[in-house]
């Protein structure tokens, strides 16, 4: 199945009646893969809640392949920092819960996890509680879970931030599977500069003033594996270093 | 809906073997489960050997109170008539004979403290019962929120014991007015502290399962109850202390059976080895019953989460 096309139309947030978040137009091709990055309170997370039809904007709409989205969006898998599985269940348990919730049976909800599992690594550790294993383990688990979702849309709140450096890039490389195998249209919002340049189609750069906005959007079109060292990558990487540091500055000042 | 993934046959091939280095993760770098530590064997000795420590100590400040109180009568210092030493009133108690009242409401220590725990064992079923069912209609229903909540909010505070009167004139001084105080005393507590642990639960679970379409049946059984056991569990924990004071206080104020009204029968009798027997009954078997609380609490927590060292923290 091809990924989703998600397209923003002036969607804007206001807490308590100050508008906190505007974005006039902002589209995502099918199954390409998107960043939004920015400086924590730039609106990242919320704009991602409101694709995920978690939250609904106060203005404006987002649509995904054109119909507006007002409520879960069907087909798209969601990935947190922490907290993506129910600690009550087993690795296997979390994976087979969302294909129960699918309509398919218990018994062949539990091996279709344990085989989602071995893609992923685990099959060890398919009937261990989360508690068991350790933050990467507990994501590439998540990870599985949207394996098993096949997921039109898959949308990333800092799944990574939590690891360590070494396992992060493993996990990249992972998602970057899971990303390739499903076909899916990736949001992932995220902080780490590094991250955006080595796995993004598409940066998203967001500003935090006066409200939190698009300021500008990067393609990247270099193929992958990407190694941070290579020339382009680092020209890319070093361009967004001076646009955080500058938004930093900025925001410091409008404090 | 068919969700044979064929992209996942390809992950498992050795053409994408980017996956190796993810599953290399789960080898030594990564703390292996089921495996056993080196130092768990010494982490379970030193639980055992500070477990046999508090037992010791608990026996030695109960040996130590009981041995001044025991001198301090022989020295003149107490009177025996008023504070019976324990020489009297242990072999006593330990006798199975302590029996107070006459006729019909002659009853003995065990038979009162079987009144009393029914009791509480009852009106705290009940009143969990309802709390559960109170708490799920304050969650599900905004309604019910506005409208139940602030009048559980304000019935919570009230003292177990000023439901006496009132129970009292209402059910009469059988065994079900002090079941209903029991059920009072608890379920304003309970009820607030369950709808504080479903508000509690992590946004990110409840995303998720919005996110998978979760059926409402099972968001709750296996999503929103398991996610709040651990509190539940201690907030019973807590509503047990008030229940357990509920029904004596009721067997005391009027309520004419039970371990309280054994208490004051003695007393009005001046029968103070009884009393002093019925005052530590109270005290031992509420405090048998917290500790079994604290480790059903430490189990069932353990066993959901599958890492009892996460729920003993906890508690």
């Amino acid at each position: 199945m091809p990924g989703a096309r998600l397209e923003f139309r002036r969607v804007a947030r206001r807490y308590d009646g100050v508008q906190r978040l505007r974005v006039d137009a902002l589209d995502l091709a099918p199954g390409s893969f998107n960043v939004l990055l920015g400086r924590s309170g730039c609106g990242k997370t919320s704009l991602l809640e409101i694709a995920a039809g978690l939250a609904a904007p106060d203005e404006g709409m987002v649509t995904v392949d054109g119909r507006p989205v007002d409520g879960p969006v069907p087909d798209s898998a969601l990935v947190f920092q922490h907290h993506n599985l129910f600690p009550w269940m087993s690795a296997a348990g979390n994976v087979a819960f969302a294909l129960r919730n699918a309509g398919v049976g218990a018994k062949a909800a539990l091996e279709r996890a344990v085989a989602l599992l071995a893609n992923v690594g685990l099959a060890e550790f398919a009937h261990e509680r989360p508690s068991r294993l350790s933050g990467g383990m507990r994501q590439r688990v998540a990870l599985a879970r949207t394996l098993a979702l096949e997921p039109r849309l898959l949308l990333l709140d800092e799944p990574f931030s939590a690891l360590d450096a070494q396992t992060r890039r493993l996990m990249q490389r992972t998602l970057l599977d899971v990303w390739r195998h499903t076909g899916a249209t990736v949001l992932m919002v995220t902080h780490d500069l590094d991250e955006a340049v080595l796995l993004a189609d598409r940066i998203v750069l967001m500003a935090s003033v006066p409200h939190g906005r698009v300021a500008r959007v990067l393609d990247l079109p270099f193929h992958r594996p990407r190694l941070r060292d290579d020339p382009a990558v680092r020209s890319v990487a070093a361009t967004l270093d001076a646009f955080l540091e500058n938004e930093a500055l900025v925001a410091e000042h409008a404090a | 809906m068919e969700l044979a993934l064929p992209g996942a046959a390809a992950v498992r091939s050795p053409a994408t073997p980017s996956l190796e280095p993810g599953a290399a993760a789960a080898g030594p770098l990564n703390a292996v489960p089921g495996h056993v530590e080196p130092g768990l064997l010494a982490q379970w000795r030193g639980r055992v050997r500070r477990a046999v420590a508090a037992a010791a100590w608990f026996v030695l400040a109960w040996g130590v109170l009981l041995g001044a109180w025991e001198g301090a009568t022989h020295a003149g210092l107490l009177n025996a008539q008023i504070l019976p030493p324990p020489s009297e009133t242990l072999p006593y108690a330990l006798s199975g004979q302590v029996r107070i009242g006459f006729g019909q409401q002659r009853m003995g220590l065990s038979d009162a403290v079987v009144v009393t725990l029914s009791r509480v064992a009852a009106g705290m079923t009940l009143g969990l019962a309802a709390a559960l069912l109170a708490a799920v209609l304050i969650t599900e229903i905004r309604l019910m929120r506005r409208l139940a909540l602030p009048i559980v909010q304000s019935i919570a505070p009230i003292a177990p014991v000023a439901w006496i009167p009132f129970t009292i004139v209402l059910v009469g001084i059988g065994g079900q007015a002090a079941v209903f105080i029991v059920f009072m005393a608890v379920f304003g507590t309970l009820t607030l502290s369950l709808v504080a642990a479903l508000e509690n639960i992590p946004p990110e679970y409840l995303a998720i399962a919005r996110n998978l379409r979760t059926p409402r049946a099972r968001l709750w059984w296996n999503v929103r109850l398991p996610a709040i056991l651990p509190s539940a569990l201690t907030a019973l924990r807590m509503a047990f202390f008030g229940a357990w004071m509920a029904a004596l206080a009721g067997e005391m104020a009027g309520i004419n059976s039970g371990l309280g009204y054994m208490i004051v029968m003695a007393q009005q009798m001046y029968n103070m080895k009884v009393v002093m027997i019925g005052i530590l009954a109270i005290g031992l078997i509420g405090f048998t019953i917290d500790r079994l609380l604290l480790g059903l609490q430490k189990g069932l927590s353990g066993a959901l989460v599958g890492n009892a060292r996460d729920a003993r923290r906890e508690a």
